[in-house]
Order: structure tokens, then sequence, then C-alpha cells
């Protein structure tokens, strides 16, 4: 009788163990879990990969240097989302980013850089194929007569011709998205970058321009301004300065030339064509 | 003094201001936001030292926007195959080589030495006192050039 009662209350311990990992491990629960803390900061989150690993990072909003913030005092490192790359998850903002790079990016671009890095960047020149092609070149189909299918597919340029006050591109700016690795690597984004961008730069610039303000402060008549100047800066309102001289705009201050942050991905060509120089 | 040796003097005055307000230093591959900081009326101004630092800070940030605007050291994104994805033929933007990142660096600092020349307009004076000496030197010498002139 007791052997019987250990027996079934042994059973019954393990089936309700077995019930509550199934329960903890069931998608429902991670779901829910993660809605929790992607709500937590409703606006928004950045996931950095540093080396081989991934962090989430909440983010603040900050609409005048139209940015986002990660962090505070000097630590804190600005990213910006000017080609649009931040999609939502549960209702909440998030994207992705390098560490050490301002913009965000998504895993579509992320894919596009690995496979445009896979590629052969530039063919070389193409041989012409008569006398008079080399004379004066002209786009041709048959510029391309010697390639096969995996060589227009491996290669970014095709090949070039040059000719007098003319230059032919032949292109595939395509990418197969299937030879790409399910994991995300992020390391490859910067290759497709135009502007060198560091996340540091916002905060340094406004550090910069506080100092130089104060630096030209003479008596204390002029420290109220400063204290304006200050407390403004710790607003965001210093970002404003930093944003509108980036951008060209802004009145009065523009010393600094205009900036064109971003991410470039490879243009969607609805031919293979060429470009004539 | 005579008509030719004012304009002499005029001449040598305004050669001297030349060499004086020159960087010397190699400014073709400098970007040109960088190379407009070397501009030669800045060791001719009259600043304290107070707008020496506010030029220094701000110098430092048009660096910082100049350097973002080329692409990183491993962009693809450059020459043939950055006109080809911008779809711009006439784009040839290249990320900066060291040597270029080590003369912007040079700049910063001619910048802040050439500033200092500035500071209280002292370079100005220098060159109104060299002008002054040497006036007062050459009518000494034609004063005496023309005493002695019928003796010999």
């Amino acid at each position: 009788m007791i052997l019987q009662a250990i027996l079934w209350s042994v059973l019954g311990l393990i089936i309700g163990a077995g019930g509550l990992f199934a329960f903890a491990g069931s998608s429902w629960l991670r779901d829910g879990l993660l809605r929790k803390i992607l709500q937590s900061n409703r606006e928004g989150w950045i996931m950095t990969q540093r080396g081989t690993t991934y962090d989430l990072d909440p983010v603040e909003r900050d609409s005048d240097a139209n940015c986002y913030k990660i962090g505070s005092g000097d630590d804190v490192e600005y990213v910006e989302d000017t080609a649009g790359m931040m999609h939502s998850l549960e209702g909440v903002p998030l994207g992705l980013r390098l560490e050490g790079e301002r913009p965000i990016v998504d895993i579509e671009s992320a894919e596009s850089a690995v496979a445009h890095d896979q590629k052969v960047m530039d063919g070389g020149e193409i041989e012409p194929v008569s006398k008079e092609d080399a004379v004066s070149p002209e786009p041709s189909v048959d510029d391309l007569s010697g390639f096969d299918m995996d060589d227009l597919e491996e290669r970014f340029i095709i090949g070039k011709k040059k000719g007098r006050n003319r230059k032919i591109l032949y292109c595939n700016p395509y990418v197969l998205r299937e030879k790409v690795p399910d994991i995300v690597d992020l390391r490859d984004t910067p290759k497709t970058l135009t502007h060198d961008t560091d996340p540091d730069t916002p905060r340094k610039a406004a550090a910069n321009a506080v100092e130089a303000e104060r630096a030209t402060l003479s008596d204390w008549g002029d420290v109220w301004d400063f204290a304006k100047i200050a407390s403004a800066f710790m607003t965001g309102a210093i970002a404003t300065y930093i944003g509108t001289t980036a951008t060209g705009g802004g009145g009065g201050g523009g010393a600094a030339p205009s900036v064109d942050v971003g991410l470039t991905i490879a243009p969607m060509l609805p031919d293979l064509m060429g470009l004539v120089l | 003094m005579s008509e030719s040796r004012s304009t002499g003097v005029q001449q040598a005055d305004n050669e001297m201001v030349s060499t004086i307000i020159e960087t010397g230093v190699t400014t073709e591959e400098l970007p040109e936001e960088v190379e407009n900081l070397l501009a030669k009326d800045l060791p001719l101004t009259n600043i304290d030292e107070g707008d020496r630092e506010y030029i220094r800070l701000l110098a430092e940030n048009i660096v910082l926007y100049a350097k973002e605007k080329r692409p990183p050291k491993q962009s693809n994104v450059v020459g043939d195959v950055g006109a080809c994805l911008l779809e711009e033929p006439d784009y040839q933007n290249a990320p900066f080589s060291q040597k270029q990142l080590n003369n912007i660096q040079s700049s910063l600092i001619t910048l802040f030495t050439r500033a200092s020349r500035g500071k209280g307009g002292w370079q100005q004076d220098k060159i109104t006192e060299n002008i002054e000496t040497k006036r007062v030197e050459d009518a000494r010498e034609e004063e005496d050039s023309g005493r002695f002139s019928g003796w010999f």
C-alpha cells in the first residue's frame, strides 16, 4: 500500500515536472515574455552585433537630431534610420546595427551585403570583338557573348569597355539570397556604406560646440547665456545644432558643410543594363 | 623717397607679407573643407585666447564632418562600382588614405599655430614694425647718399 502510494507520488512528480518544462518551453510563453520585454520600452530596441555576440539595447528617440540614442552621458551612442530600415516587432520599433556604425540596417540589407561581398567586384576589360569595335566602341550584345550564366552571376561589374571620351560598364547588381547563410551577419554592412559614420560623432561635435561657445564668454554677464546653452544641451537642443549644420540647413551657424549619411543598398534595376559613361 | 624706390619697397613689403602668411604645408590631398581652414588671413586677424579656442574646437568638428563625407575603408561603393550602384556616372568618391588622414591632423596643428599669430593682432603689429623700420632705414640711406653724392 505504502509502496503503491510512493510509486504514484513519484509518477505524479515526473508528469508534473515534465508538464512544467513543456509549458516553459512553449512558444506561447516565449512570445509572451518577448512581448513583455519589447513593450517595456515602446520607443524601440536596437540589436547590436559586437563581434559574434548580439545585444538588445533600448533606445530613446531624439526628435531634434532625428536620431536614436543608446546609453547616456559620455557613453551615449547615436544611431540613424535614414534608409528607413527600422521595422517593428510586437508593435515596437526594432532595428539592427553593427558595433561602431551609426546606420540602422535590416535583415534583407545585411543579406545583400554578404552576397555582394562574395561577388567579383570588377570583371576587368572586355576584349573588343572586331577592329571596328576596338576603334570606336559602342555597347553591343556581342560584348557579353563570351560569358556564361555563372560568370554573369558571380560578377558585379561584368566588364568594361573604353573608348574615346566614353566608358561602358556592364554590371549585375542582383544577388541570390538563397546562397546567403541563415544566420545574419552584419559585419559586411560597412562594405555597402557611402559614408564613414561613427556613433560617437554627434556627441563629440555637440561637446566641442558647447566648449567653443564657453571659450568666447568673457564676463559674468555671459555666464547666464552659457547656462542657457548648457541646459539646452542637456535637453537635446544642441543636437539640433548638430542636426541642422550636418544637413546644411539652419541659420547663421553653418560653417560645417552638409553631410548626407546613410546606407546604400544595390538598386533593383529592371534588366541587365550597360551604363554608358 | 623716389617713386621707383617707393614702388620697390611696396613690392618687397607685399612679398614679405605673402611669405609670412603662406602655410608651407601640402594642401593638394586635403579635402576642401580642411584646406579652407588654412585661410591666409588667419594670421592677420585680431583674436584673443577664447577666440583661438573657439576656432580650434569648431575646426575639429569640420574635420569630423569632412571624414564622414567619404566611404569607410572597407567600403565597396568606390570608383566604378560606386558609379554603378548609385547610378552616378561622375561618382569617384573613395576612402581617405592613411597619408591623407595624417595630413589632416597636421593641418589642425598648423591651424592652431597660425591662429596664435593672430592673437592680439601680434602678426599685424610685427609686420607694421618691420615695414616702418625698413622705411626709416631706406629714408636714412637716401638722405646719406644725397648729402655726400656731390663729393665724389
